[in-house]
């Protein structure tokens, strides 16, 4: 891990960044306000006393709008994201939330300027892009639930790797099956059918979830994969049961039809419609309740590697929760290629720049994680690789 | 001459867009049918783009069930309104109920899918569930389980969509039975069903099949409002109330997101499968529509 | 068919008096009315849902705004979409009518195997299911192009509305007075002239129908536009750049529930989308109506 001197930014020391916007030709000075110290965004464990820096946002206006495309788990916080970036630069922000297939897929025909994935691109993805090498920069960080919908439970039910993968490979068919029973010692079960929703779009959520589910439980690798991890994670999956709902706005719907209903939805999305979801047990055999600060400890890896495609499933971290993912932003490296303006490429690279900084501040409120300070570095060095025909686009 | 030039050039536009699409669609679809080739392709029972395995059958089944269930509905009720308007309402009424049937068709398909999703499949969820749990246990493809979203309520959904084009193309086949023989046989004491039976159904049975056929023309092709509501289950369901995929929902639902290796080269198959059944059905329709022209010919 | 007739038969078997064809006759008569019901039952559902769930957020700002840039934000409108389904269909129109027009005219000058050629192409494109069309579109268009846009929409709804056009230009050609056409010939005038100044025009209004029911068609498409435009949550008038339309608002937005603003607007949109498709509906139908009484 590189640090580059210039940008010793991270956690607090974002909070008293002095931020300088130029756009339109006027400068517009936007003083980051003290009170955003106090924003839960940046509690990330950040080194005390770090000496406040200024960034130059530079606000490169390009077209006026930037396009993007891709992930719905990261739809909320793009949304709030491009809102306060438009308010600041003055570019539109076009989020089209359909799906982390539609990203990559977008991503590689080019056919938008940025794509999101909550998976990163698997080698055979970056085979696939002709346009050229990709830059994968995590923004976010966020935690899939198992949400339920079961009349006349109380209490968030408890579950073990085991019963997830049996309910979603097919074994579990009522909810008084006697391997959930066991994990919710004095809870009356109902004898109700269990309902699986998953998604029908390539979907980032779905990624997470199911490497997940391959990293814990061999049986989903056999019934779903054939015995090859490879095929029982991913994006699209063979469901052996369930009915498939469109996005996690058409997951969340599912399960809210139908008693016994269960489906794995992005945080935000249960919490937002009072959905109940499971405590889950993680690798250290604590069950674990789906929060922000389980999310923040599962994402703090001691270190990142270089292409930073990792994955936080399983995590090790004794209060982490198990089901936790990231969100890549995807851009070529080489923007030349893949645009005919210049001003649209810098316009890009700024956004990106100023999504990894001042735009963290959006996560906390949404229930997102932001990005952990060991990894801080690492970003940055992720978007000033992007370039023109060799040259930085970042001042 | 220029004239004819002119003319020409916008006729070659047409031809070089169906052109261009044709060729489109013989380059991607050439390594899917080469990898898995035509049969199988189109026989295959599953789809699991993870496994980079294609079969196009769960898509054409769920196409046809769908379609077949919106028929059952929507070609009776269809002729019976088409029957109401000409035979037994009074022209003054008949109008207004002819233009009200067809606001159906004023309702855009994303409107009918939400309705579906929201309203419809709610309400039917209890009496699948009945149906499945009394008739279920002896009649094949009636049984459990019943998540809501299934090839039912997208049936219902398509037959309520295509209610307004079979009836709209059926009242006018029967408005245009000759007068003379409905009074023929008013005048020999029949009544106004004698009418129906022995004249309009008749003589209208032509031109009410190719209503028929352009109402399963429009069913097969629902997208957006058959994806909203049939659950997508790339799988051939053992019921009707088993959540399944069509051809067309598939497309919508997976094109945009196709990065496995020949994934969206499957789904523009899929397209093909889909417009040749299309075309096929649209045949037909020609085919009947020249006989009824001749009959109609024949009878004037 | 066979059910209507079974159900009818039923009851009349049950009763065999003497009033048996009689009986048989109401029992057809009523089963008509149950089945306008069936037909009534789901337009007034679904009528009633839409207003009711759409209302709320119906008022002026709701035509002037664009949605607020944080979509999970109160307030605002859909101008965004309203203008970029009408500048979309607008442009597909620009397109099918004039390509649409000169084809017409192209096969009833031609005539012939020619002719038989083409109208079968045709009835191909009238046949294409509309999610098809999106695909080919993207493909050639979109790809090409190197970015999603509003072109690519313009484009797609294009080729949905051109065999509509064709069709029914033709049909009012057809139906264009025999003695009209020879006259205009007889007084020599060039074949362009005799189209532009008398045949076209007698059949104007029949043409001008055609194109209202095309558009009303198109309008409501969702489909084609979700590999084509795309979709903007912000104001573009921009053929280069995604557009947003009615239809892909409310297919985005209107089951999120995690969104309750935007969900309330996607259902403020339907009930915009179905009065938009019913002007053009009723006005195409109006004139259909007008027509044929000016011909009897």
């Amino acid at each position: 891990m590189t640090i580059r001197p210039t940008w010793k930014l991270s956690g607090l020391a974002l909070a008293a960044v002095v931020v300088v916007g130029a756009c339109g030709g006027g400068t517009l000075a936007s003083q980051t306000p003290a009170a955003q110290a106090s924003t839960p965004a940046n509690q990330s464990a950040a080194p005390v006393g770090t000496p406040a820096q200024t960034i130059t946002y530079r606000c490169t206006k390009g077209d006026g709008q930037l396009n993007g495309a891709g992930s719905t788990f990261i739809f909320p916080l793009l949304s709030k994201m491009g809102d306060d970036y438009n308010a600041k630069c003055g570019v539109k922000l076009n989020y089209q939330s359909i799906g982390s297939g539609g990203g990559i897929k977008a991503w590689t025909d080019n056919t938008v300027d940025f794509g999101a994935s909550d998976a990163f691109l698997k080698d055979s993805d970056i085979a696939a892009a002709t346009k050229g090498e990709p830059v994968e920069v995590p923004v976010t960080f966020g935690a899939v639930v198992v949400a339920y919908k079961l009349s006349g439970l109380s209490a968030p039910l408890k579950m073990t790797p085991d019963v997830i993968a049996g309910i979603f490979d097919g074994r579990i068919t009522k909810w008084n099956d006697p391997l959930i029973a066991a994990a919710n010692a004095g809870v009356t079960l109902p004898d109700t059918e269990v309902s699986v929703v998953h998604r029908s779009d390539g979907s980032g959520t779905t990624s997470i979830f199911t490497t997940y589910l391959t990293a814990v439980s061999p049986d989903w690798v056999t019934t779903v994969g054939g015995g090859d991890p490879a095929k029982s994670a991913g994006k699209t999956v063979e469901w052996p049961v369930g009915l498939g709902a469109s996005g996690n706005e058409g997951v969340t719907q599912g399960i809210n039809q139908t008693d016994g209903g269960v489906g794995y939805i992005e945080l935000a999305y249960a919490l937002k419609n009072s959905i109940p979801f499971a405590d889950v047990q993680n690798k250290s055999g604590n069950f674990i309740t789906p929060s922000l600060d389980a999310v923040k400890e599962a994402a703090n890896l001691p270190s990142y590697p270089a292409d930073l495609r990792f994955n936080l499933v399983n995590t090790a971290s004794a209060n982490g929760y198990p089901i936790t993912g990231t969100t890549w932003l995807i851009v070529y490296k080489d923007l030349s290629k893949v645009l005919t303006n210049q001003d649209r490429a810098k316009a890009l690279v700024d956004f990106l720049w100023w999504a990894i900084h001042e735009g963290q501040q959006d996560s906390a409120p949404l229930f997102y994680g932001t990005i952990p300070a060991s990894l801080l570095a690492q970003d940055e060095a992720a978007v000033e690789s992007i370039n023109w025909n060799g040259q930085p686009l970042l001042p | 001459m220029v004239f004819r030039v002119i003319a020409a050039a916008g006729t070659v536009v047409a031809l070089a867009t169906v052109g261009l699409m044709v060729y489109d669609s013989v380059i991607t679809t050439a390594p899917v049918i080469s990898t898995f080739g035509i049969w199988d392709f189109v026989t295959g029972l599953r789809w699991a783009p993870s496994f980079t395995i294609y079969g196009a059958l769960p898509f054409i089944f769920g196409t046809l069930l769908t379609s077949v269930i919106a028929l059952l509905i929507a070609v009776p009720v269809a002729l019976g309104i088409a029957l109401l308007v000409t035979e037994y309402l009074p022209p003054r009424i008949a109008g207004p109920v002819a233009v009200t049937v067809d606001l159906l068709a004023a309702i855009p398909s994303v409107v009918w899918g939400l309705w579906g999703l929201l309203v419809l499949v709610p309400f039917l969820r209890p009496i699948e569930h009945a149906i499945a749990a009394s008739a279920g246990s002896v009649v094949p493809f009636l049984g459990p389980p019943t998540p809501g979203p299934s090839y039912f309520a997208a049936g219902v959904i398509v037959a309520f969509m295509i209610i307004p084009i079979v009836a709209a193309v059926t009242r006018e086949v029967f408005a245009a039975t000759p007068r003379l023989q409905r009074e023929a046989v008013l005048a020999l004491g029949g009544t106004s069903w004698d009418v129906v039976r022995r004249v309009v159904l008749p003589i209208g049975r032509a031109g009410f099949l190719a209503a028929i056929v352009l109402g399963l023309g429009r069913a097969i092709g629902e997208t957006i409002a058959v994806t909203l509501v049939i659950g997508n289950a790339p799988r051939i369901g053992s019921s009707i109330f088993s959540p399944g995929f069509t051809l067309a929902s598939v497309i919508a639902n997976e094109f945009n997101e196709a990065t496995e290796p020949l994934h969206a080269e499957s789904l523009i198959t899929l397209g093909v499968v889909l417009l040749v059944i299309a075309v096929l059905i649209n045949g037909a329709g020609l085919l009947i529509r020249r006989r009824v022209t001749q009959v109609a010919g024949r009878g004037s | 068919m066979a059910a209507e007739l079974t159900l009818a038969r039923a009851p009349a078997q049950l009763r065999p008096t003497s009033g048996g064809r009689r009986t048989r006759a109401a029992v057809a008569r009523t089963l008509t009315f149950v089945a306008l019901l069936v037909a009534l039952v789901p337009l007034l559902a679904v009528g009633s849902f839409i207003v009711s769930q759409g209302i709320g957020v119906i008022r002026p700002d709701f035509f002037l705004q664009d949605p607020p840039g944080d979509l999970s934000a109160l307030g605002g409108g859909i101008r965004n979409a309203i203008v970029g389904t009408l500048e979309m269909t607008g442009i597909a129109t620009a397109i099918a009518v004039p390509v649409g027009l000169l084809i017409a005219v192209f096969n009833a000058e031609v005539g012939g195997r020619l002719a038989t050629a083409i109208r079968f192409v045709i009835d191909i494109l009238a046949a294409l299911p509309s999610i098809v069309v999106g695909i080919f579109v993207y493909e050639l268009v979109v790809v090409g192009q190197g970015h999603f846009s509003a072109l690519a929409g313009s484009i797609a709804l294009a080729v949905i509305m051109l065999p509509l056009i064709v069709v029914s230009t033709e049909e009012m050609l057809r139906l264009t007075p025999r003695p009209v056409a020879e006259g205009v010939r007889a007084l020599g005038m060039s074949r362009w002239r005799s189209y532009l100044a008398v045949l076209l025009p007698t059949a104007l209004s029949g043409i001008f129908t055609g194109v209202l029911l095309a558009i009303s068609r198109a309008i409501g498409e969702t489909a084609p536009l979700l590999f084509t435009a795309l979709g903007n949550n912000f104001f573009s008038v921009s053929l280069s750049e995604p557009m947003q339309g009615l239809p892909l608002l409310i297919y985005r937005n209107a089951l999120n529930s995690a969104f309750p603003a935007a969900r309330d607007r996607a259902m403020g949109a339907a009930l915009v989308l179905i009065a938009i498709v019913l002007i053009f509906n009723l006005v195409g139908r109006w004139l259909v109506a007008r027509r044929n009484l000016a011909r009897r």
